[in-house]
């Protein structure tokens, strides 16, 4: 019964094919006539119906894709299916298999004519987020990499699927093919993305050199490639090596602890595969030699590795801007990476010269003190020629980090005692830095003689200096006590002869005020007896009031 | 330069078959005899010719093969009605 039915609307929908339409049905007619014409395959029928039909409900949407890529419209098949919130995994799978269509449809359009159409295709792949659909980018990889098209290749890194093992060797290895070739200088990032896709590949368990020797030949062939290239780099030459040496000591270690393809940082975190990676160092403190080797591991894979991935592509600033954030996360590999990244950045604006700020980083949150913070502090002490000490003032606050007991104590010493000298005889920096300067020379080592005599001259200039500026300020009782603190003679004899100076102008008449010039007086008479009773100044400044007092007494009779 | 393509040899090929290659090279002259004494030297050599097969040969199988969770390359005349929408 039920196939005679069928057999019965087959044939009406065959003949409806067939006959020119002149009434115009209503839109349930043609979703009937659609959903007939969908059961007998007529797909070009099913579509326009549908298309007259309007349609909104799932089934409807669904039927109505279907026709459309049955007659090869992949791009109307995928905006029917957008509009349907369907997660059934059936249904997933085929709009995925529409998509590869569609993308393979759209290289074809871009190799056929790809400056007219790359727009075009860009939209597409945008409009139903195919740019990142693993497949299509494979497929458009192989392509290029048979044709040879190695800085396309280069070009599509972003959009490359880094678990997929054949798109990362291919992109290993034209990134190595472009390196060799290169007889120019080529951008930095482009000699760390070959070091990121050649350590990874060479790691990888699936994608790698099958043999040990074969892994090291490889590795040895790449640092020589690099060495090359590095050659050329002048200032990030260094940098470079430093990458290789770390991420490849990284990558044998990590290697150990786990057979799941192991990338480098960057590459990682471009594969969202760092959180993984991460849970694993975690896991392995043991497979780390010490918690400082296990810490910088973890670091590179944690939440702070693009602030440590800034830094090493020397965004100083920009690695510092994330500094406030990373300081809040409560994770001991965060922690560290914080520390690391006040640590570099101080050093690089140290040895950029720039004390000032690299003081500010460094003593304003937790840094790591390390043996080239303290060879990059001796260098910036020792080539400071500014004449004011500011350079001088901002290493002393770096220096507070100088751990106790540090072997580099003496030639902290020695060198801060040098400076000293030269800022003295300058005479432009203030002897208050001088002394703070020379206080910690001698802390750091008490036995040389040298810097002690060097102590002793800045504190006894200290001290004459703020007599002379506590006298200015007619703070006589603050003078009185820093010549009594003191125990140079020079300084004692400083502040009895300015206060005999003090005394002579009331003498001559340069205070007006008679009432204030006793009143004066008087206090300069306490200080002076205060340090010494028995000193001639006492005599000399009594007298001086004593006259005062007279000559006031006569006026007022 | 890729010393298998100016030699237009495979990565498999037998020391006699690169001294071949390499004359074939030299008669047909699109490279210069530098190019392809330096590609056969660098074939010959055992140390380096696996580092260099690694570099400039990749199995693009996988990629060709455009697997969508197991499921084979599809034409659009594969695809099949869904019946989880009826």
């Amino acid at each position: 019964m039920r196939g005679k039915v069928f057999a019965v609307v087959l044939s009406w929908v065959r003949k409806f094919c067939r006959t020119k339409v002149t009434v115009c049905p209503e839109p349930t007619q043609f979703l009937q006539i659609a959903r007939c014409a969908l059961l007998a395959g007529q797909w070009q029928q099913a579509a326009d119906a549908y298309t007259e039909a309007n349609v909104s409900a799932p089934a409807d949407l669904y039927h109505a894709g279907f026709a459309q890529v049955k007659l090869g419209d992949t791009i109307a098949c995928l905006r029917l299916w957008q509009q349907l919130d369907c997660t059934h995994p059936d249904f997933i799978v085929q709009k995925e298999q529409v998509s590869l269509l569609l993308i393979e449809e759209l290289h074809c359009h871009l190799d056929k004519n790809p400056l007219t159409q790359e727009t075009e295709v860009r939209q597409l792949l945008e409009e139903f987020s195919l740019a990142y659909l693993p497949s299509g980018g494979g497929l458009r990889l192989a392509r290029l990499w048979q044709e040879e098209r190695l800085e396309e290749i280069l070009a599509s890194a972003d959009e490359t699927d880094w678990l997929q093992p054949t798109a990362l060797a291919v992109q290993a290895k034209a990134a190595c093919q472009l390196m060799m070739a290169a007889d120019i200088t080529i951008p930095t990032a482009q000699a760390r993305h070959f070091i990121n896709c050649w350590l990874s590949l060479l790691f990888h368990p699936e994608a790698g050199p099958q043999s040990e020797p074969q892994r090291q030949a490889l590795l040895d062939f790449g640092a020589d490639v690099l060495r090359r290239q590095a050659a050329r780099q002048q200032d990030n030459g260094a940098s470079l090596h430093r990458q290789w040496e770390e991420e490849l000591a990284l990558l044998r270690r990590m290697g150990r602890i786990s057979a799941m393809p192991i990338l480098t940082p960057a590459l990682a975190l471009q594969a969202k595969i760092a959180d993984q990676l991460f849970t694993l160092i975690q896991k392995s403190r043991d497979a780390f030699a010490d918690s400082s080797e296990w810490m910088a591991a973890g670091a590179v894979y944690s939440s702070a590795a693009q602030a440590l991935l800034l830094v090493r592509e020397g965004d100083y600033d920009g690695a510092m801007d994330t500094l406030s954030e990373l300081e809040e996360v409560d994770d001991p590999f965060v922690a560290w990476s914080a520390a690391q990244v006040r640590t570099v950045c101080g050093l690089h604006y140290l040895s950029n010269g720039q004390c000032r700020k690299a003081e500010q980083i460094l003593i304003n949150g937790p840094a790591h003190w390390t043996a080239e913070l303290e060879q990059q502090l001796l260098a910036a002490i020792e080539r400071d020629d500014n004449q004011d000490g500011t350079a001088l003032a901002a290493c002393l606050g770096i220096l507070t980090l100088l751990p106790e007991n540090a072997e580099t104590g003496a030639v902290f010493c020695s060198t801060l005692t040098n400076q000293v000298v030269r800022l003295r005889s300058s005479e432009e920096a203030s002897p208050k830095l001088l002394a703070a300067a020379m206080r910690k020379a001698v802390v750091l080592n008490p036995n040389d003689d040298f810097s002690q005599m060097i102590f002793d001259q800045v504190r006894r200039d200290l001290a004459l200096t703020e007599i002379s500026e506590a006298f200015d300020r007619d703070c006589f009782a603050e003078a009185a006590r820093i010549a009594t603190a003191s125990r140079f003679p020079q300084a004692v004899e400083q502040f009895f002869e300015t206060a005999r100076q003090v005394a002579a102008r009331i003498e001559r008449g340069d205070y007006a005020d008679q009432e204030a010039a006793v009143f004066t007086l008087n206090e300069l008479l306490d200080s002076v007896s205060l340090v010494d009773s028995s000193h001639g100044a006492v005599r000399r400044i009594r007298r001086v009031l004593d006259g005062l007092r007279i000559e006031a007494r006569h006026e007022s009779l | 330069m890729n010393p298998f393509k100016i030699l237009n040899i495979g990565p498999e090929a037998s020391a006699q078959e690169i001294m071949q290659a390499a004359a074939l090279a030299l008669r047909e002259k699109q490279h210069s005899a530098y190019e392809i004494a330096e590609a056969r030297r660098q074939l010959m050599d055992p140390s380096v010719r696996p580092v260099l097969a690694f570099i400039y040969f990749a199995d693009l199988e996988p990629l060709l093969r455009q697997p969508v969770r197991g499921e084979k390359p599809l034409s659009a005349d594969a695809l099949k009605r869904l019946e989880i929408f009826d």
